[in-house]
């Protein structure tokens, strides 16, 4: 069967990250600002990747304490889970981070910085949720 | 080297196939999904919001630091939540041990 069909929240998301990313991404190219717009883009990328790892991340943690036979068992499910996910916690900030710089320069670099740590927290979190 | 100009178009065009590419995948593959998922319709509709709003910022082509950054904050305090959530979940299953006094 198909990865997705087992993680609907994973179809889901991957849906609203395209979508969002082919929306601004035509925008970006039919407006004069193309640096401004990019990096919109790529903000709403990182957005759409966010709030679809937030709602995966709470069926998660339910589905590990549902799956859980004890207390113990549960917490360090839910510990293991965590020490998984901060990478990704991490990845986010960078991407943030760089995304906010960009808006404040006008460089080359900056720029491809942020449109690179866009695409790394996108592909970590398909990565995360289609593996777990 | 390529101007910022350049490079933001080669980017625009590389982002639209690739999303082009996974949107033909992503299609495929709800087509056997049957599962209703408030959590994942919440999701959608947060990003659909998300485009509307870029076309709207995007109208005076400002862009503001501190609102990427507080997008940041969103995640922190809504993964904060979720810990919460899955912690009462769990004590709920599992009731935690009542501390064990000492025997007179």
């Amino acid at each position: 069967m198909n990865r997705l069909h087992r993680y609907p929240i994973a179809a889901y998301f991957l849906l609203v990250v395209c979508s969002a990313l082919f929306a601004t991404s035509l925008m970006a190219s039919c407006t004069s600002s193309q640096r401004a717009d990019t990096i919109h883009a790529a903000v709403i990328s990182v957005d759409a990747a966010r709030d679809g790892f937030v709602a995966w991340d709470r069926d998660h943690q339910q589905s590990l304490i549902d799956q859980s036979t004890s207390r113990d068992i549960g917490l360090k499910a839910l510990a293991s889970y965590r020490d998984q996910r901060q990478p990704i916690m991490d990845t986010f900030e960078v991407a943030y981070r760089a995304l906010a710089l960009a808006a404040t320069q006008t460089d080359d670099p900056s720029l491809k910085a942020a449109l690179s740590s866009a695409g790394d927290i996108v592909d970590a979190v398909k990565k995360l949720m289609g593996g777990l | 080297m390529p101007s910022p100009k350049t490079t933001a178009v080669l980017a625009t065009i590389t982002t639209g196939l690739s999303a082009l590419e996974v949107i033909g995948e992503t299609a495929a593959s709800l087509l056997g999904l049957t599962t209703f998922d408030a959590a994942a319709v919440h999701a959608f509709l947060a990003g659909v919001v998300a485009v509307v709003n870029a076309f709207k910022n995007g109208a005076d082509g400002t862009l503001d630091p501190e609102a990427i950054n507080a997008e940041l904050d969103k995640l922190t305090t809504s993964i904060a939540d979720n810990d919460v959530a899955a912690g009462v979940q769990l004590d709920e299953k599992f009731p935690p041990a009542p501390p064990v006094t000492p025997a007179p």
